[in-house]
């Protein structure tokens, strides 16, 4: 059950300025408790601000703990007068790298880093600020990586390729070098996700953790492949590129 | 914002959130010191009338522990911003009067321009940003006011 903080003409409208509301994700939890509070709620709510712990949080987070978080529905204050948009979580800096030499050389186009896009546009609070693609050669996206995370302090880096067992696939190798912690439980996840639907996600080598403040994840090569490993995870990574962001300088 | 000729100054900064009558005096005196010589007050008061509705009262309601924080650092913030060798900002939360002070802020620099610009910005950025709300009593019911006010 989440802690839910009600304030304001939304505490008003609930009749109660705290209550316990279960659901898995800061949606589900605003679903129920509109449910409960009625259509004039409802409505207030879509323009409040909401915040679980101590970030704004995009309603289609995951709550990380959904048995002891408290979430606030905080409607527009008073001298906000120039808007009348809830504020929302910050819009994350992401990056798309595609490792494949034939995507490279141009012997064939890149579908996946497109397909990669396509999914962060609609599925994060995100504005994708770099795009590249480079050769399956570990020195390369060694210097994609480092550059993107230390000089322009991107909130998220997405690589597809290279994952494979086959001799030139060093994305994982190479994602390894650059990263200070891994997140192994992220891998995990997609992998987990592929095998649904096929054993060969197993075969997959796939990485993910952090450096500095941006997390960088590993994706597979294939659109299909690339877009279930992120769908997997899409709804944990703003909290992953909160927490890598918080306490950094 | 510090002059090149002054080292730069050790803020004091004050904020909080109050239920009852603020003492703008007491605030002002609070913060004033001997090397600063512009101190400058913004009282916000509680107006009547406001969009032609007579108001009776208003009834301020903050998330408490949370606004006294997001007040300290909006100060500590723009006092650092500015060089100022003080800021304050306290609200009042609960019933407010016409005519009573529902918030204040104090920017105390060296010179007055500093202290101008960072009240000014200090203030925007509480009304803006600070988890308080406010209900207008009117003589003709109630009514929240929020950004579409």
């Amino acid at each position: 059950m989440t802690q839910v903080l009600l304030f304001a003409r939304a505490r008003e409208l609930a009749g109660t300025r705290q209550t316990e509301i279960p659901g898995a994700t800061v949606a589900e939890v605003l679903a129920q408790a509109e449910k409960l509070f009625g259509a004039e709620f409802a409505a207030l709510s879509a323009t409040c601000t909401i915040m679980v712990d101590d970030a704004i949080v995009h309603r289609s987070e995951f709550l990380t703990r959904p048995a002891g978080s408290e979430l606030a529905i905080l409607p527009p204050v008073s001298g906000g007068s120039d808007h009348a948009e809830p504020q929302t979580a910050p819009v994350l800096r992401v990056a798309v790298l595609t490792v494949s030499d034939r995507a490279f050389s141009g012997e064939y186009e890149d579908l996946t880093g497109p397909a990669v896009e396509a999914l962060v546009a609609e599925g994060l609070s995100a504005s994708v600020v770099h795009r590249a693609i480079v050769a399956d050669e570990r020195a390369e996206i060694v210097r994609m990586l480092s550059e993107w995370c230390d000089g322009d302090q991107l909130d998220l880096i997405l690589t597809n390729g290279g994952t494979g067992l086959a001799r030139r696939d060093v994305t994982p190798e190479a994602t390894k070098e650059v990263l200070e912690a891994e997140a192994p439980g992220i891998s995990e996840l997609m992998r987990a996700a592929g095998l649904q639907h096929t054993p060969f996600a197993a075969l997959s080598r796939q990485v993910a953790g952090r450096r500095g403040g941006t997390i960088v994840v590993n994706l597979p090569g294939s659109v299909r492949g690339a877009t279930e490993s992120l769908e997997a995870v899409i709804q944990i990574l703003p909290h992953a590129c909160a927490t890598a962001r918080s306490g950094q300088p | 914002m510090t002059s090149t000729d002054q080292p730069a100054l050790t803020p004091i900064v004050v904020a909080g959130v109050h239920s009852t009558p603020l003492d703008v005096a007491g605030l002002v005196d609070s913060v004033r010191r001997d090397d600063c010589g512009g101190v400058v007050v913004f009282e916000g008061t509680v107006r009547s009338p406001n969009h032609g509705h007579q108001v009776l009262a208003l009834e301020y309601e903050a998330w408490e522990d949370r606004a006294e924080i997001q007040l300290h650092e909006f100060a500590a913030q723009v006092a650092t911003e500015f060089g100022l060798g003080a800021a304050l900002a306290v609200h009042r939360v609960g019933r407010v009067e016409v005519g009573e002070a529902a918030v204040v802020i104090v920017a105390v620099a060296v010179h007055r321009s500093a202290a101008f610009l960072a009240a000014s910005v200090l203030i925007d950025r509480v009304k803006a940003e600070g988890w308080i709300w406010k209900k207008e009593l009117r003589a003709d019911g109630e009514i929240w006011i929020d950004s579409c006010e």
